[in-house]
């Protein structure tokens, strides 16, 4: 270890105790602080009072379920009906309809598929399997120019 | 296959697994991560071939939203009924679980009906998998999801006749629990092909001419 | 648990011995042999395809074999080496190492497992039949839309290809999901994914990168299949279809599948290069968050095979960024292997210097991958010598080298007697002067503008001395094959016993018998630290080598279950049922069809078969209890 570049590179890449790499432990007695998630007290109401509403798998009831039933079948009927208005949004028609699509979704994975209530992996692997998949399908859709309409070729 | 058990489960010594999630769960739900790539592939194939078939008939000279929104709902309150199911099951309350279970399957049975009267409906008007690329994706698409269904419907009913024979015991109401994860899944996947198939898609019509097609993908 | 009465027909297979005994395997170690002997079969099968095309191309103006068996040769040698030889060498190794690397008894789904190793060997077969049955497929190991149509590929061949990879794919995605969920879930107490060893955490991101890039072929070749069969028109141009979109799903699955190609191979030398040099790997968290990054944005590179097709500058930007980006991942791991080796005692025995001649091979391809990152560079590239050059570099130099590394590596942990060292230099030798000898001029020879795929050539092109030395090297790599036989053979019969950990080993599996017992781990064993065995042998390099001594080494705790038997999964002739049902029903829809009844459809009787067939053994499967009574 004479050499000054071996040095260097032990000291970014090793795992020793010079080592950057090497983060310090927190001490196992320091009790837990009180964990009030990244976000703290932001963000409008409404959030908090699903956040505690349904931590944990509390809520988990038939009445819930229910409720979370109907609530699918009012979102799927305000799908039909800004369809059947014609061109309420113009051009936004699109985006809307598929932010409800994306609310249905969301709601039966986290409440009917347990996901809200469950381990947070679980989350992850699917979160993952579902973001590569609109990522890379949205690159290829606009590389095929089906995103945004082709330039029309000048006559 | 799902139903396989572990070396784990056998022994109660190593149940405990690293995530504190089962097996079978996991696997689960790594299976649903990758339909989603299978299911986004058919479907992203229908997008780029929206508004490209040369031939008729077209979407919107087929396509039936009254009937397919209450389809729709058909298979939304199915998800609710397997939810309920489980919430039963995990309460040990057989005579209800079964019920649920039964409810599902046949609300699934119902949106199955209901896909067969469209597709014989759509073939009636001279739309089938060979007359042009609408009727190409549309039949495998929807018709992949049908097949995941039947599944579904084969499985629930399987599990609601063998499983529930005998006393109510944790890891059957494990392996309700994979069939309804299973089952909100085909629920989802459908909430996105309504809305961008049927909703979205509804006013497509004639494909552009071939030679402005070619033109678009060179990116004139 | 009630247990339902369900009629079977075959009764639990009970000896261990035997070829019964290997159908109805469940056993992790012998399901990872079987992957094996079949991957290496194929690499014998894949390299005679290979010499006949080297052969044919070695004058000018040759006439050995016939333009049409040329096409089914190099596409044939294409689809062999990716789906036949790499992709299951490796799962034999996954089979092999992981669940020993993390301490466990088997892998989470053990008849999921046989399951995946007979469907994948059910495909292989029904493809390889089509030399004899009408001819192989011929499109390229890319098929590339519409030259797979009927018009233009008439006979049976793509449709045995789209077929067969199908079914490969289904095994495929059995195995990732099983591995993923043994990884995350079966590890050895204590052992953190921070602790785990790099090959298990290469195996985790390419089972994850199956799982997620198969279902798009899947759903490419359904579709190819059914432009086939049922006459859709998916990449039907008459119709409107776009060829286009073949490539992008297949390359949207290509790109990952590259990685999955190649991570096992980075896994392996991660493990050899630090065993043989006596030393700790060399940023271990940034080799793994490396392997990861590969992973994510391996997803985002796809178009870049498809510069020449003209999607555009905007698209042909992005993707040369995304490419030359995920070349920095790539170059760190070299980095760090490199920093492994440095300052390390080297051990130059075969796996050693297999390991080597990974990443002096795999730097030559990497760096002419590079050069194809840009556009304008690769159209001149596109479909010449100069790629073939350059995805052998990768996948022959980076993956095979990196997979005979592996080979020696745990050959005696897998058969408990090391491979002869003198014909193992021969073979490293032979192989590495026969590989560059083979492919090194081919990138002159892509410069000089020789095509690809061209089953002969003019003349007068200044070709012939390079294509000539080639076809030597070919030769040369054979002899090397050849070797590596003749020294598995004199091993296998030889009398030598291994020691358990003759290479003093970093990793779990060295602290068990070679060949490893049928329960692998007596006691589950508990991991404190990265390379945890190695602390357990040198309790005193914890500290010099980790700078701190945080803890010692907990002594093995009493085995907790009490005494009783180690119990495990019985063996089961169901995962062979079901993969034969499921093959026999992705098979039917080829060519035996009856006529439905007043509709135009007809009904694949052979695929009706098959799925009864696959329906009942899945039953049979579902209600048979893992553990047969009072089982071993």
């Amino acid at each position: 270890m004479a050499n000054p570049i071996s040095r260097a590179w032990r000291k970014l890449f090793y795992q020793d105790g010079g080592s950057y790499f090497l983060l310090p432990k927190v001490d196992s007695a320091f009790p837990d602080p009180p964990n009030e998630g990244p976000f703290g007290d932001a963000g409008p109401p409404v959030w908090h009072w699903i956040d505690r509403l349904t931590y944990g798998g509390k809520v988990a009831t038939p009445f819930f379920y229910t409720i979370i039933g109907v609530l699918l079948g009012l979102l799927t009927l305000i799908e039909v009906y800004f369809f059947t208005i014609d061109d309420f949004f113009g051009s936004f028609f699109v985006t809307v309809m598929l932010l409800l699509a994306l609310l249905k979704f969301v709601i039966v994975v986290a409440f009917f598929m347990h996901l809200r209530f469950d381990k947070n992996l679980l989350t992850l692997v699917f979160t993952s399997g579902f973001l590569i998949a609109i990522l890379v399908f949205v690159i290829m859709l606009s590389v095929q120019g089906q995103i945004a309409p082709a330039p029309l070729v000048a006559p | 296959m799902a139903q396989a058990a572990t070396v784990q489960e056998q022994h109660g010594h190593i149940a405990d697994t690293n995530t504190g999630i089962s097996n079978r769960k996991l696997l689960m739900w790594v299976f649903l991560a990758s339909d989603c790539l299978f299911f986004g592939s058919f479907i992203a194939t229908y997008l780029v071939y929206r508004n490209e078939s040369l031939a008729g008939p077209y979407p919107n000279e087929v396509l039936d939203i009254p009937i397919t929104s209450v389809s729709t709902f058909v298979l939304l309150m199915s998800s609710l009924a397997m939810v309920l199911a489980l919430h039963y099951a995990q309460k040990d309350q057989l005579g209800l679980t079964r019920f649920w279970i039964l409810a599902v399957a046949v609300l699934g049975a119902i949106f199955l009906g209901f896909q067969v009267f469209e597709f014989t409906t759509f073939v009636n008007e001279g739309l089938t998998i060979r007359s042009n690329l609408f009727g190409t994706t549309f039949f495998i698409l929807t018709g992949f999801h049908g097949l995941h269904v039947l599944m579904g419907v084969l499985w629930l009913l399987g599990m609601a006749f063998a499983h529930f024979k005998g006393a109510l015991t944790s890891r059957s109401v494990e392996d309700l629990e994979m069939a309804g994860l299973y089952w909100h899944f085909v629920d989802i996947v459908w909430i996105i092909i309504f809305t961008v198939i049927y909703l979205i898609g509804f006013s497509d019509g004639e494909g552009i001419e071939t030679i402005e097609h070619a033109a678009s993908i060179i990116g004139g | 648990m009630t247990t339902i009465a369900f009629p079977t027909l075959i009764s639990r297979p009970t000896s261990y011995t035997g070829l019964w005994s290997w159908i109805g395997t469940v056993d992790h170690k012998r399901i990872g042999t079987l992957y094996g002997v079949t991957a290496f079969l194929y690499f014998l099968i894949g390299g005679i395809e290979a010499l006949v095309i080297r052969g044919q191309l070695s004058t000018a103006e040759n006439d050995m074999v016939s333009p049409e068996i040329f096409n089914q040769l190099f596409t044939m040698h294409g689809t062999t080496m990716v789906f036949m030889v790499v992709m299951p060498m490796s799962a034999a190794f996954f089979n092999w190492m992981v669940p020993l690397m993390i301490g466990a008894r088997d892998v989470a789904f053990p008849r999921l497992n046989a399951f995946s190793y007979w469907a994948f060997l059910f495909g292989t077969i029904f493809l390889n039949m089509s030399f004899f049955l009408g001819g192989a497929p011929n499109a390229g190991w890319f098929g590339y839309a519409n030259l797979t149509g009927n018009t233009y590929s008439p006979g049976d061949g793509v449709t045995f290809w789209a077929l067969g990879l199908t079914i490969l794919g289904v095994a495929s995605l059995a195995a990732s999901f099983n591995f993923i969920v043994t990884i995350l879930n079966m590890r050895a107490p204590g052992m953190s994914l921070m602790k785990m060893p790099v090959f298990v955490w290469m195996a985790l991101v390419t089972n994850v990168l199956l799982a997620l890039a198969m279902p798009v072929i899947a759903v490419a070749l359904i579709q190819l299949g059914l432009d086939r069969v049922l006459g859709t028109n998916f990449f039907n141009p008459l119709a409107g279809g776009d060829p286009v979109l073949w490539q992008h799903l297949f390359w949207l699955f290509g790109h990952p599948e590259v990685y999955i190609l190649i991570l096992p191979a980075m896994g392996i030398v991660s493990e050899t290069l630090p065993v043989f040099s006596k030393k700790p790997l060399f940023g271990y968290p940034a080799i793994v968050l490396a392997g990861a990054v590969i992973g994510f944005m391996g997803w985002f590179v796809w178009s870049h095979h498809m510069f020449t097709v003209g999607l555009g500058p905007a698209a042909n930007s992005a993707f040369t960024i995304s490419t030359m980006l995920i070349a920095v991942p790539t170059g760190v791991k070299i980095f760090n292997w490199m920093g492994t080796v440095w300052g390390g005692k080297l051990h130059l025995n075969t796996s050693m210097m297999f390991s080597l001649g990974f990443i002096a091979m795999f730097v030559i391809g990497g760096l002419s991958g590079v050069t194809h990152a840009s556009p304008p560079t690769d159209a001149q590239q596109q479909d010449t010598y100069y790629i073939v050059a350059h995805f052998h570099y990768v996948l022959f130099g980076g993956s095979i080298l990196g997979l005979f590394a592996g080979g020696y590596y745990w050959w005696p942990k897998m058969t408990g007697k090391r491979l002869g060292e003198s014909f193992g230099k021969w073979h490293f030798w032979t192989m590495l002067i026969g590989f560059n000898l083979t492919f090194g001029p081919m990138h002159w020879l892509g410069l000089n503008g020789m095509p690809r795929r061209i089953s002969t050539y003019a003349e007068g092109m200044g070709w012939e001395t390079s294509n000539a030395i080639a076809t030597a090297g070919a030769m040369l790599i054979a002899v090397s094959v050849l070797i590596f036989i003749i020294n598995v053979i004199r091993t296998i019969s030889s009398k030598q016993e291994a020691e358990d950990d003759p290479w003093d080993g970093r990793t779990l599996e060295w602290s068990i018998p070679s060949p490893p017992p049928a329960y692998n781990f007596a006691r589950i064993p508990q991991v404190k630290s990265l390379d945890d065995y190695w602390y357990t042998k040198h309790p005193e390099l914890l500290h010099d080598e980790r700078g701190e001594q945080t803890e010692s080494p907990a002594p093995v705790e009493e085995d907790s279950h009490g005494g009783g038997s180690i119990h495990l999964p019985s063996m089961s002739y169901y995962p062979f049922v079901v993969a034969i049902g499921m093959s026999i029903g992705i098979i039917g829809f080829m060519e035996i069809r009856v006529d439905i009844p007043s509709t135009d459809l007809q009904l694949p009787w052979l695929s009706v078969v098959g799925i009864v067939v696959g329906m009942w053994g899945l039953l049979g499967w579902i209600f048979e209890p893992v553990t047969a009574e009072g089982g071993h």
